[in-house]
């Protein structure tokens, strides 16, 4: 059990949900495992879990800010095979790369323009 | 000086007479010549039956206008005005055949590209551009037969056709009228070519096995060109060759842009066949940034990017690339399935940085995820990814994108009358909904804007006044603002909208409760309560309101009507143990101890292994006089399984507690203490006494007994202080506490020495505050029992009523305060 600021349902390794009697369960299992004559720190930290869950209101709260996972839709699709073929798109592409549709440059078609004819 | 005099008159002379203003003619040469087109266009437009030499000048603009325009539109709309005004000038014909064929209509630019033609063969580039047009229609189109044809076109797309015809047979292929075959010169046939290539494409001598040389081009002429490979490549890809690889990693450069992105691309697919998907993945990725991008290659580079889980997405930090988001969104329309893969690795990778504590990682990836998830379809509501979005900026203190955050999630809240979501989106409760809302007005509040979700909401009803919702959203704004009066407005407004809208109702009543207006509370949560039976917050919000109203009636000696509400709230709420013991205290209070006792025994069954519920049962029988039921009573508690160990002292306190509050009313009515008020001391000894197996080794048990038993029985708590003492010696709140109740039971001397002995022990600890305290009793000690009580009742005293005060905060009006 490492000291970092894990949330109070994975310090007690239950469920988002987890109905009160649940919530006890877990807090006596975890102090039989860790009691506070032997490691008091570790027991502050359990309390202070447990006390947060046992609050409805409390739990409520910390239920609201812990991130929802997403579950892909139930029907799983098929994803799309690799296009390994050669499409003729790019063949035209490449081909018109050396004619004048990739030109920009057009000075040479200007004309001088003379009012007086 | 002469001179100077002349020049002098001469710009007086200029002055005098200005030029005139120039016609629009010159005037459109000056705008022409400055380079405003736009100007030009305008002046000489406005020139009626206008000159062939301002007509050609007019087209001259047009198409220069055309040639400077972005928008292909533009460009096409400027060259048809000046091929329409000029048409016989073969540049405009040509440049909007150039245009059509540019926006993928060759049948427009062949036509237009053939005028060209026809009047000039020579025209340089359309036998080119009509070539590359005809093959775009027909792959197979003759291209000898075209005109403006010439063998260096044919060479140059011989292999194009080639490829284009893919396995097309070419065997036997007639040849042209004039007896030359349809490709170029130097294609290769028969034993050269390579199996599975298109015909026309050859093998290379002196090139890796199965690498295909350059078809349509003179085989022994020269070394092959940049442009010689990248055919042999294309030709070996269409041919599924694994040669390509070889062959397309050629870098020379090749003079069109779009041929070096088509090699680039083509080398990724021959990596890709050759099974190496991270050298495809890094080389499509290249040509990611490129301006035309296919589709083929977004949808092939998001395959691998989004392959193996996820893999590759995890290199670079590709997650965090805007580049690769927008080819997400890209492909997220056309492909569910890449877009849900997508959105489950950008989730898990939002979900690892959290839990890494990088929170703005996982902000900008359930961003994203969000993004694609309203970009395709199928894929759910984007609710949890603005959920955990406002989460991360939360952990970020970034307050005001939690607010629009958390805002952007309650706007897909269901509006009532609207289809509900899937079961298996992510949905909330009701509770959880005023959670949100109440959560957007923290975040505005703690970004220093709490008026901003006020203001908001305000300008979102301007748009949509009849939103229920919205103005709901407002209205909780504006509680969560303490702006009473204008929530309670607009949720009347609600209901005059909406009069079957229950949060209104709720949140109306619960406004006229805390305004102790018990009959409109009650009367907005009955009508609530009927809209929505099965909602349980409306219930609890009833019950509350009765509860309150019963226990008002109860102390106005309404007794009655106090029982109607309290029974009323235990038909709501059958399992809450509190509305049996309003009931029982209300039926004592009439005189009625037959209902009040049967009352009294169900809350103790409905009390459970709720300790709160047992302690209310065993002070209510010991308020009315019956200590043996309150004794029974404690007897069932402690048969509870892990009954707390401070259960007893509590109970005790409790009773101390109201002891006081019956000696304040007697002192009020008799200026007397009662006979009960001394029973119920006895009994809190007693239960502290009960109280020690729970309690074997716990000095502060009996140092806590013994401080509150002290004013009104200090031998007993000289007992317990002893006790605690013997427990804890090095203990000095214990020695202060035995000395304060030997000083009250008139032990002067053993006082005084306790104290002292407590006030060495508190320096010695470092604890000086303690020590000036035992130091401040010795002489209150000195001077005597009655002193001494007198002393500390006086300074206890508000503390003492608070503790009434406390006791007895049951939501009416405190009568301590």
């Amino acid at each position: 059990m490492q000291p970092n600021d894990e949330s109070p349902f994975a310090l007690l390794d239950i469920q988002p949900g987890a109905d009160g009697e649940t919530i006890k369960q877990a807090y006596f299992k975890l102090v039989r495992a860790h009691p506070p004559e032997r490691e008091p720190d570790t027991f502050k930290r359990i309390r202070a879990a447990y006390d947060q869950l046992r609050d409805p209101a409390t739990r409520a709260e910390l239920e609201m800010l812990l991130p929802i996972a997403w579950s892909p839709p139930a029907r799983q699709r098929r994803q799309p095979a690799l296009d390994l073929s050669l499409h003729k798109e790019d063949v035209l592409a490449a081909a018109e790369a050396f004619s004048d549709l990739d030109r920009t440059d057009w000075h040479e078609y200007y004309r001088k323009v003379k009012l007086q004819s | 000086m002469a001179k100077h005099k002349h020049s002098r008159l001469r710009i007086f002379d200029q002055i005098r007479q200005p030029a005139p203003p120039p016609g629009p003619e010159q005037a459109g040469l000056q705008a022409f010549s400055s380079g405003d087109l736009q100007r030009a266009i305008t002046l000489w437009s406005s020139i009626p039956n206008p000159s062939a030499a301002i007509t050609a000048a007019l087209a001259e603009a047009y198409f220069r206008r055309a040639l400077l325009a972005r928008e292909p539109t533009a460009r096409r709309a400027d060259l048809t005005q000046a091929a329409r005004l000029l048409p016989d000038d073969l540049r405009f014909t040509y440049l909007l055949g150039v245009e059509f064929h540019r926006e993928g209509n060759p049948e427009q630019a062949v036509a237009l590209y053939r005028r060209v033609l026809h009047a000039d063969p020579a025209w340089a580039g359309a036998g080119n551009l009509l070539a590359l047009a005809s093959l775009r229609l027909n792959p197979d189109a003759d291209l000898a037969t075209l005109p403006g044809s010439t063998p260096e076109i044919r060479g140059r797309l011989g292999p194009v056709q080639a490829l284009l015809l893919g396995e097309a047979p070419r065997r036997g292929r007639p040849a042209n009228g004039d007896g030359r075959d349809a490709r170029a010169p130097g294609v290769l046939h028969g034993d050269a070519h390579a199996p599975g290539l298109p015909q026309g494409v050859a093998r290379s001598p002196g090139l890796p096995q199965g690498v295909a040389r350059s078809p349509g081009l003179p085989r022994s002429d020269g070394p092959d060109t940049a442009l010689d490979r990248l055919w042999q490549g294309l030709a070996l890809i269409g041919a599924g060759d694994g040669a390509a690889r070889a062959v397309l990693e050629d870098n020379r450069p090749l003079a069109g842009a779009r041929a070096g992105l088509v090699r680039r691309y083509y080398r990724g697919v021959a990596a890709a066949q050759s099974g190496d998907l991270d050298a495809a993945a890094k080389t499509w990725r290249n040509c990611l940034h490129a301006k035309e991008a296919t589709p083929w290659l977004n949808a092939n580079l998001a395959s691998v990017l989004l392959a193996d889980d996820g893999a590759r997405l995890g290199q670079d930090d590709l997650l965090a690339d805007s580049a690769v988001s927008e080819l997400l969104r890209g492909v997220a329309a056309a492909e569910p399935a890449l877009a849900e893969q997508a959105v489950k690795v950008l989730d898990r990778a939002a979900r690892e940085a959290a839990a890494a504590g990088d929170w703005h990682a996982a902000a900008v990836r359930w961003d994203r995820a969000r993004d694609l998830v309203g970009e395709a379809s199928g894929l759910g509501s984007a609710r949890r990814f603005h959920h955990n979005s406002a989460i991360a900026f939360e952990k970020q203190e970034s307050w005001r994108d939690a607010a629009n955050a958390w805002r952007a999630l309650l706007r897909t809240r269901p509006r009532a009358g609207k289809a509900r979501p899937a079961a298996a989106d992510a949905d909330y409760t009701e509770a959880q909904w005023r959670w949100i809302r109440d959560r957007v007005f923290r975040c505005y509040k703690r970004a220093g804007e709490p008026g901003e979700a006020v203001t908001l909401y305000r300008q979102a009803l301007k748009q949509e006044p009849q939103d229920v919702e919205l103005r709901m959203d407002l209205a909780m704004a504006l509680l969560a603002n303490e702006q009473y009066q204008a929530a309670t407005n607009e949720l009347q407004r609600i209901l005059e909208i909406d009069p079957q809208h229950v949060e209104a109702r709720l949140e109306l009543g619960t406004l006229a409760l805390d305004d102790f207006d018990y009959p409109r509370a009650l009367a907005m949560l009955h009508s609530a309560l009927e809209l929505a039976p099965d909602r349980q917050d409306v219930r609890e919000s009833l019950a509350l309101a009765l509860r309150s109203q019963g226990r008002s009636f109860q102390q106005a000696g309404r007794y009655d009507q106090a029982i109607t509400c309290f029974a009323e709230g235990e038909r709501l709420f059958p399992s809450d143990w509190e509305f049996p013991i309003d009931l029982a205290r209300t039926y004592f209070d009439k005189h009625k101890p037959g209902p009040a006792q049967e009352h009294l025994r169900h809350a103790a069954a409905l009390a459970g292994t709720q300790p709160q519920g047992h302690m209310d049962v065993i002070t209510t029988w010991a308020t009315v006089g019956l200590f043996d039921e309150a004794r029974a009573a404690l007897a069932r508690a402690e048969a509870l399984p892990g009954l707390p160990a401070n259960f007893h002292l509590d109970v005790a306190k409790l009773l101390l507690t109201l002891q006081k509050k019956t000696q304040l009313f007697a002192l009020r009515s008799r200026a007397k203490g009662s006979p009960e008020a001394e029973q119920l001391v006895d009994l809190a000894v007693e239960i502290v006494r009960r109280g020690q197996p729970w309690n074997a080794g716990n000095a502060a048990y009996y140092e806590r007994a013994a401080r509150a038993l002290m004013f009104e029985r200090p031998a007993a708590a000289i007992e317990l202080a002893q006790e605690a003492v013997r427990l804890a010696p090095s203990l000095p709140d214990a020695l202060v506490t035995l000395g304060v109740a030997q000083g009250l039971d008139a032990k002067l001397s053993d006082a005084e020495q306790a104290l002292r002995a407590a006030d060495r022990l508190a320096r010695k600890l470092g604890q000086p505050d303690l020590a000036g305290t035992a130091n401040w009793l010795i002489p209150l000690v000195r001077k005597g029992a009655t002193s001494l009580r007198e002393e500390l009742s006086l300074a206890l005293a508000f503390e003492s009523l608070k503790d009434l005060s406390d006791a007895f905060d049951d939501g009416s009006p405190d009568l301590f305060e």
